[in-house]
């Protein structure tokens, strides 16, 4: 009977081990749109704004070292991109009581001592996180719009130097949007980059449990 | 007479106080400086050489944990592999791989170790290049820490990209112990 327990929670371990990047999205899919509370108080759509060419929705927080290492080059990169129509929207993701450095106020104070030019919007329930399947900060989805939909054209990483961007000789997240501007297939759809993992609330814990 | 003998005496015993405090002091000394040799010497590695670690035959099995200092549930979930290192000596080898900044080392890396007073092995990786890695330790990754990786005696792999939980690991250990006897 005890072998039996020991199997079962074994078989939970590896089981919960292997699905857990199962869920969320793929290159190819259509992203769903959703309605965030910004730090400023209005709620952001990327329907706002129907003639941009698409988002680079970036999964951050206010608490992650890697995150806060690659603040600057999230400024630059929505700096760069929006005459082009690419711009950044910031999802913070944890759940402030996990967190508290997370909370909505910390959000609001980080975005205003750093001058944030782009929307930097808290996923309170956690369902637009679940969605994408993000599971780290900081964590990157470019999306490129076709007619009203959003589809997801890249996933990862920002660059391969998280310490210091000046030394990064490949910056996957600009590669990615250049290719797409010039009509292109983008070459490097996924990277993978270490990061901190979402603090999940316990429902989100729950939800995910039955993805 | 009596006062010189009293006199000697009392040299005698002062002298041996003398002995005993610079003893002391010597020792003290001594400790000192021994801990201070002592100090954490912790390994920068790159991937290539956690690599060869990875493949490496010992015969025992190896649990590979990826942590940073600054990292909340890697740091809970610490004490647990420590446990395991101490039980389960004989059969399991812990690697504690921090993902730590190199640059931190002597701020905050030896500090915490030093501090968590751990005796399992710990190694800095310093591979920026994460991308050309992640996979190699295991293509389920998405890179999020903490995040285990167990090989099993005969060299099959076991990863985990989560946080163990009270007697999750102690319970697997010995479930993989079992499977390899």
């Amino acid at each position: 009977m005890k072998k039996f327990f020991v199997l079962l929670i074994l078989l939970t371990l590896v089981l919960s081990g292997s699905t857990i990047i199962e869920y969320g999205y793929k290159v190819g899919d259509k992203a769903i749109d959703f309605k965030l509370k910004n730090v400023d108080g209005n709620y952001i759509s990327m329907s706002d704004n129907p003639d941009n060419n698409g988002y680079i929705i970036v999964f951050t927080c206010n608490t992650c070292p890697w995150a806060r290492g690659y603040e600057q080059r999230i400024i630059n990169l929505h700096k760069k991109y929006v005459p082009e129509g690419f711009p950044v929207i910031a999802i913070q993701p944890n759940d402030p009581e996990v967190q508290p450095g997370d909370s909505f106020e910390e959000m609001q104070k980080r975005a205003e001592e750093y001058d944030y030019p782009y929307p930097y919007v808290i996923d309170a329930g956690q369902d637009i996180t679940i969605a994408y399947g993000a599971t780290k900060t900081p964590h990157v989805y470019l999306l490129e719009r076709v007619g009203s939909d959003y589809f997801v054209r890249y996933i990862g990483g920002i660059d391969n130097s998280p310490r210091d961007g000046l030394l990064a000789t490949e910056k996957y997240v600009e590669t990615a949007i250049d290719q797409l501007l010039a009509g292109e297939e983008v070459e490097t759809t996924v990277t993978k980059a270490i990061g901190c993992s979402i603090k999940w609330s316990t429902v989100a814990k729950a939800k995910l449990k039955k993805l | 007479m009596i006062v010189a003998s009293c006199n000697k005496v009392l040299v005698k015993s002062y002298l041996h106080i003398m002995k005993q405090t610079l003893f002391f002091l010597f020792v003290f000394m001594y400790a000192g400086f021994a801990t201070g040799q002592d100090k954490k010497d912790i390994e920068v590695w790159d991937f290539e050489k956690l690599e060869v670690y990875i493949q490496a035959s010992t015969g025992k099995i190896k649990i590979i944990n990826f942590w940073a200092t600054w990292c909340g549930p890697c740091v809970k979930e610490l004490p647990l592999f420590e446990q395991i290192n101490r039980t389960y000596k004989n059969d399991t080898e812990v690697l504690l791989v921090s993902l730590d900044f190199s640059d931190q080392m002597e701020s905050r890396v030896i500090p915490f170790v030093e501090k968590q007073e751990l005796s399992a092995k710990v190694i800095l990786l310093s591979d920026d290049d994460y991308n050309s890695w992640i996979d190699k330790v295991d293509p389920s990754w998405s890179g999020s820490i903490p995040a285990t990786l167990f090989i099993k005696r005969d060299g099959k792999k076991i990863f985990f990209g989560k946080k163990f939980e009270n007697d999750e690991l102690s319970k697997l250990v010995d479930e993989l112990l079992n499977q390899t006897q």
